[in-house]
Formats: structure tokens, C-alpha cells, sequence
């Protein structure tokens, strides 16, 4: 039977999402004996919920309330309304990422000092250093089954597509090619089972071969009997003391009634978005301009990456939709060397879509259609594209805000999601670009054209961390610095967007920060 | 979603015989054409203007009519006024530019010119719009059209049926 905390139950960590950050910290938790409440937003699937089906998963996972773009760039024309692609749902965007597992390099924990200021960034170390997270790294691989050196598990067999890209890179001299890390089982593991190469990454994996909170974390942190989820729960409002401690969280079911869940700790799960917009909506008399923000820097320094794809024609048919979405990595410039007329490098990831979002997203400019759009459609099966992961600098205006009038279902104050472009990360997309290129003209591409960057599934950055409390959220354990018993515990966390996706860095920080909180509750300092 | 009884197993060369371009310049003979939807049917002007629109916006040669006039024809009820008044704005600029109506101009790229001038508009891209999904997220054209095989886990995947056959030969 399904564990039910009380209400008024104030021994339990509540933790506000359960994807990366969440779904680990919550098993994490229960692993130590902890128990927790975890409040989700969305609903709850089951396995056969999982359909090969692009636009029927995106129907039905997406995070799809009231959000806007904003900012100068094109997704405010092609999607006002979707500024990031991520998930509502029990697992949180872990049934939606892709399973690419690289770690953040050292250098990527200590930009600022590598560069010193940069005009126009808002540029800070990590409070951690790469060697401080290392034990976590390899603990994280080992957690969600990441190919490779941590597991044993060997990388995937090269798909077409990655044959494709890579046979361009070797020829332009790039060495670094790799079909991993991957949290995706190439053999049974974690008794999960192996690749069966379906394709469909992002709309969830049907095999569970790919790691994510939905199958592995969840289910087993419930039946630790440690840990309550409740699916269909909108956190409205964490509420605190006189003291200024976290007292509660209030929240909305999925039948319309509010409930405040007592809480000994609160950690915040909620993506790098829905995070800030929840300590801004819980300002009070006490943190009139939100919770845990004397910085100012709630909801600020909002980093995706520096991206865009390229595709090429090839002579034959490549099929790329068959096999892992993201297949191969090229990593030969995710270098520091900024003699390439830029700092921060980029990862170079081969990538497909079906024929449905390839369509929609090729060029989704009103100026997107015509002979040369389906041209290069009615070749879908000769294609092979590349993703370009480039370092996106901190910028301080780049962030979430509430919106002065508009509220969603909730009623709650709709997210202006604001991005532009620091001209560092404009020159990484531009070389990357140019790079990607040459790839596909080495490997014999009969036409290459870009797609312009689709909504973001890396949001990173907006409760950032920092060695000082003026400069940042956090401090280096996700602890708030103005909130003893308040902690973040997603990828808004970050304080730099590194050339990696994010995922496997957010679980390592979940891990590491579940050590920290049983430490501290041991000491009963929380 | 398709209702022609002929959507699964063609080759593209049996495609090219099915595509509907010459019904599009028969006029009356439009109602013999058994390929169309009832409701286009009973309003070829509309029909006939929506769908010479449709396949300028995404123009496949080797598809069929009535792969684009399914996805489309909801906007007829749903959005009636936009359609109506969009087309007959765009047959306004047609008599201006070639002296006939838009459907009636031979040339792809005249009419590819006038759709230019009105791309940043509502009825232009509410007719794009609907058409992204309705035509490319259709299953029947997936594979003989594009070469995408769509949904694999029920057939466990590609583990076995081609993930990595690609030789690449041309190097």
C-alpha cells in the first residue's frame, strides 16, 4: 500500500518536481531513510502511455500552461508561446532527454577566472571545483546506467547517422568522436533492459532502456515506503516563519483544492523556469521581492545553450530516425581556446527527427515554406543532421519574470521567459555552424542547410549558485543563502552552461546534496 | 486520418500517376475527380482555391489531392470566414497581377510571388499551419512517400532491422 504522509506531517522534506533533480533527490532520500513528499506538477504514465509518436507525445507530456517568449530572437515569432520544450508528467523531462551523459570539463566550474570579465556577462566561478564533483560524477553513471568506463558497459554500435557526421569529421581531422556516455542501457542493467535502437529518444523510451526518473527513481523511492508522490499538484506558494524558515507548501490538485503540506525542508525541483517563477510568487512581507532573493538574482543569468542544427543531403539513404536520437558526440571543440575568437567551446551531437518535427521545424520562419522547404523534405531519408551545444554565457538580464497582469490556470502570474544573445555565444553558434558544415562537405553532402534553434530543453541558470550571497541563489550544496531549510535542487543551479547537456551534472548535484541534507538533519541543523 | 483506400503500400512512381495537379485546371470536371472529399465536392471554387494554396505551400508533386484537402478541410467550418475572405483577397491580387483567378495562374512562380506578399498574415498561416501537421504527421505517406518507417518499438526497434546497415560507399 501506497505510503500517505499527513498534511500537518512537519518531519518530511518536500520536493517541488520529479525529474533529474527531484526524482533522484527523492530516492536518494529515501535511501538514507528520509522521507519526503514530492509534489508533481503533471500526471502520471505508465509504459504503454509511451507511443513512438512525435506529435502524440508532445500532446501529451509537454509542459504546455502559459508561458512567453521574449526577447530578441526569432522563437518570439515562431514560438510566442513555447520558449522551452520540457515536460509536465511523473519523471519530469527525463523521459523526454536523450540520454547524452558528459560531464561538465574543470575548466567549465571556473570561467571567470579562466577569462576574468567579459562585458555584457555576468560571468562567476562555480563554488565547486570539477574535482569536488568527480566522486558524484562517477556515482551519478553509476546510478543511471551511463556507458562507458563507470558501468562497463560499452558504447552503442555507430548508427547511420553517426557513421554519416562522422565520416565528415574524421576526413576535417576532428579525433574525438564517441558514441557516449550514454544513460542508455547497450546491455541489462539496473534491471532495466537494453537499447533495442527504436528511435524516438525524446518522446520517452518505450524499452526503459534509457534512464529516467519515471521508471527507475520514482517507483522504487515509493516503494521504499520513504516517499509519497502527488502527481497532478501545483505548487502555488512555499510558505515560512517569522524566522524566515520554510514552513509549508501550497499547492493546488489536480481536482481543484488547496492544500498546505508542512515541511521540514523544501527543495525546489522545478526545471529553470517554473523554480524562480515559484520563489518569486511566494514573496511576502518578510522577502518582499521573493523567497531566498536579498541578491536580486532569482529568475536572472537564464543560460540554454548556443545552438542550432545543421543538416546535410546525402548521396544515399541514410534513415537517421532509426537508432538513438542523439547518437555520436563530437567533442574536438568543446576545448577552451579562445584563440578561435571565443571562449567556452561547443559540443557537436548527431541528432534526428521524424519526418512530423522535421517538417515543423525546418524552417518555422512565416517565410518557411515552398519548393525549396520540400525539396529538401522529399529527401528526408537521405538526411543526417547535427546539434550544435555551445556555452551560453550568463547574462543578467537574460531570465524568467512574472507577468504584470496575465495569470494561468492556477492563477498564478504567467512566466515571461526573456533570452538574447551574448556576441560570444552568437560567434560559438556561427563556428559551430561553419564547422558542422564542413563535416557533411567532407562527407560527400549534396545540399547543407541549417534549422534555426527550436524551443529549449537545456534551461539552466536562473537560481544560480555562488561562493557569496550577493552574487548568486545558493550556495555550493543548493542551499539557499538566505533560507537555511530551503534548497534548489534542479539545473537552475547552475552558474555556467558548460558545452554539455545538462542532465547527468543535475543528478550529481541531487546526489551530492542528499549526502549534505542527511549530514545536516543528522546534526539536527535542519 | 486518409480516407483513399489507396494510401498504404504505393511506390513514389505509382504516386506520380495518383497526383491530383491536372484535376486542378478541369474546372466542372473537378466533381469526377473520386480522389476528392465530399465537401470539396460540393464547393469547388473553395476547394479548388484551398487546395491550389496548399500545394504551393508545401509543394510535393507526387502527392496526392487529397492528402491536402483532409487536414484542410476543418478550417472550412471552423475559421469559414478567414478562408473565404483570404481566397477571395488573393484572387483580388491575382486579377491585378495576371488578370485571373489565383488558381488559374499556370506558373508556380507567380503564384509563389503573390503568396509571398500576404506570408505574414493570419489566413496565410493558419492554412500553413494546420497543413505542417496534417499533411507530414499523416502515416500513410510516411514511408512511401519519405522513407520514414514512423513508430518501430512493435517491432522491437531497428536493433535488428537496419539501425547501422549504411555503407557508406560514395567517398
Amino acid at each position: 500500500m501506497a505510503t500517505r504522509f499527513d498534511y500537518d506531517d512537519d518531519s518530511v522534506v518536500v520536493i517541488i518536481g520529479s525529474g533529474a533533480g527531484g526524482g533522484t533527490l527523492a530516492q536518494a532520500l529515501a535511501k538514507k531513510g528520509i522521507n519526503s513528499v514530492v509534489l508533481e506538477a503533471g500526471k502520471r504514465y505508465q509504459m504503454n502511455d509511451i507511443e513512438n509518436d512525435e506529435w502524440e507525445m508532445f500532446k501529451k507530456i509537454s509542459w504546455l500552461d502559459e508561458r512567453i517568449t521574449a526577447g530578441p530572437r526569432q522563437l518570439t515569432q515562431t514560438f510566442p508561446g513555447l520558449p522551452a520544450w520540457i515536460v509536465k508528467a511523473v519523471g519530469g523531462s527525463t523521459i523526454h532527454w536523450a540520454g547524452v551523459a558528459l560531464r561538465f570539463q574543470p575548466h567549465e566550474f571556473r570561467l571567470h577566472s579562466e577569462i576574468g570579465d567579459l562585458e555584457g556577462a555576468n560571468l562567476l566561478d562555480w563554488p565547486i571545483s570539477y574535482e569536488d564533483l568527480e566522486p558524484y560524477y562517477v556515482k551519478a553513471e553509476r546510478h543511471m546506467g551511463v556507458t562507458g568506463e563507470s558501468t562497463g558497459m560499452p558504447y552503442h554500435q555507430w548508427n547511420n547517422n553517426f557513421k554519416v557526421l562522422a565520416a565528415g569529421a574524421e576526413r576535417i581531422g576532428y579525433k574525438q568522436l564517441r558514441s557516449g556516455p550514454m544513460a542508455i542501457n547497450t546491455e541489462e542493467y539496473d534491471e532495466r533492459g537494453r537499447c533495442m535502437q527504436a528511435g524516438f529518444c525524446m518522446q520517452g523510451c518505450r524499452f526503459g532502456a534509457k534512464w529516467s526518473t519515471m521508471y527507475s527513481d520514482i517507483p522504487r523511492a515509493e516503494a521504499s515506503g520513504r516517499c509519497e508522490v502527488r502527481p497532478r499538484s501545483m505548487a502555488l506558494q512555499i510558505e515560512h516563519d517569522d524566522k524566515g524558515r520554510a514552513t509549508a507548501v501550497v499547492y493546488v490538485d489536480g481536482d481543484g483544492n488547496t492544500h498546505r503540506q508542512r515541511a521540514r525542508v523544501v527543495c525546489v525541483a522545478g526545471n529553470s523556469i517554473e523554480s524562480p517563477r515559484l520563489l518569486l510568487n511566494s514573496h511576502s512581507s518578510l522577502f518582499p521581492e521573493g523567497l531566498a532573493n536579498s541578491s536580486g538574482q532569482v529568475g536572472r543569468n537564464y543560460m540554454t545553450h548556443a545552438t542550432s542544427c545543421i543538416f546535410g543531403v546525402m548521396p544515399k539513404p541514410v534513415h537517421m530516425h532509426r537508432g538513438t536520437t542523439f547518437a555520436g558526440i563530437i567533442s574536438d571543440e568543446a576545448r577552451f581556446d579562445p584563440s578561435r575568437g571565443f571562449v567556452g567551446g561547443y559540443t557537436l551531437e548527431v541528432m534526428s527527427l521524424g519526418v512530423p518535427f522535421f517538417a515543423k521545424f525546418m524552417d518555422p520562419s512565416n517565410a518557411g515554406w515552398g519548393r525549396d522547404i520540400t525539396t529538401a523534405l522529399d529527401k528526408y531519408d537521405h538526411l543526417s543532421g547535427v546539434w550544435i551545444c555551445g556555452e551560453d554565457l550568463p547574462m543578467e538580464n537574460n531570465g524568467v519574470t512574472l507577468h504584470d497582469t496575465k495569470k494561468d490556470q492556477y492563477g498564478l502570474p504567467v512566466p515571461v521567459v526573456y533570452k538574447g544573445d551574448h556576441p560570444n555565444d552568437a560567434k560559438v553558434r556561427s563556428h559551430g555552424e561553419q564547422q558542422a558544415r564542413r563535416c557533411y562537405e567532407a562527407a560527400g553532402a549534396e545540399h547543407i542547410f541549417r534549422v534555426p534553434d527550436f524551443p529549449t530543453s537545456h534551461n539552466v541558470g536562473t537560481n544560480r549558485m555562488s561562493a557569496r550571497p550577493e552574487d548568486g541563489v545558493v550556495n555550493q550544496w543548493g542551499q539557499t543563502h538566505d533560507i537555511d531549510n530551503l534548497f534548489i535542487s534542479d539545473g537552475s543551479q547552475f552558474t555556467s552552461s558548460g558545452a554539455e547537456n545538462p542532465t547527468l551534472t543535475i543528478v550529481a548535484l541531487a546526489l551530492r546534496q542528499a549526502d549534505h541534507i542527511a549530514e545536516r538533519m543528522q546534526r539536527q541543523e535542519l | 486520418m486518409t480516407t483513399s483506400p489507396k494510401a498504404m503500400p504505393l511506390s513514389r512512381r505509382r504516386f506520380l500517376t495518383l497526383s491530383g495537379q491536372s484535376a486542378l485546371f478541369a474546372g466542372a470536371a473537378l466533381g469526377a475527380c473520386s480522389l476528392w472529399p465530399r465537401w470539396a465536392i460540393a464547393e469547388p471554387d473553395l476547394a479548388g482555391g484551398l487546395l491550389r494554396l496548399g500545394r504551393d505551400i508545401y509543394p510535393h508533386d507526387a502527392i496526392a489531392d487529397t492528402y491536402y484537402l483532409t487536414p484542410l478541410e476543418p478550417l472550412l467550418e471552423n475559421n469559414r470566414s478567414l478562408i473565404a475572405d483570404g481566397l477571395a483577397d488573393l484572387d483580388r491580387r491575382a486579377h491585378e497581377a495576371h488578370g485571373r483567378r489565383y488558381a488559374k495562374i499556370e506558373q508556380e512562380a507567380d503564384r509563389a510571388a503573390l503568396l509571398r506578399e500576404i506570408e505574414d498574415g493570419d489566413f496565410f498561416q493558419t492554412v500553413r499551419g494546420t497543413l505542417v501537421v496534417g499533411l507530414y504527421d499523416n502515416a500513410a505517406l510516411w514511408e512511401p512517400h519519405f522513407g520514414y518507417e514512423g513508430s518501430s518499438w512493435q517491432q522491437g526497434g531497428y536493433l535488428h532491422r537496419g539501425f547501422d546497415d549504411l555503407v557508406i560507399d560514395w567517398l
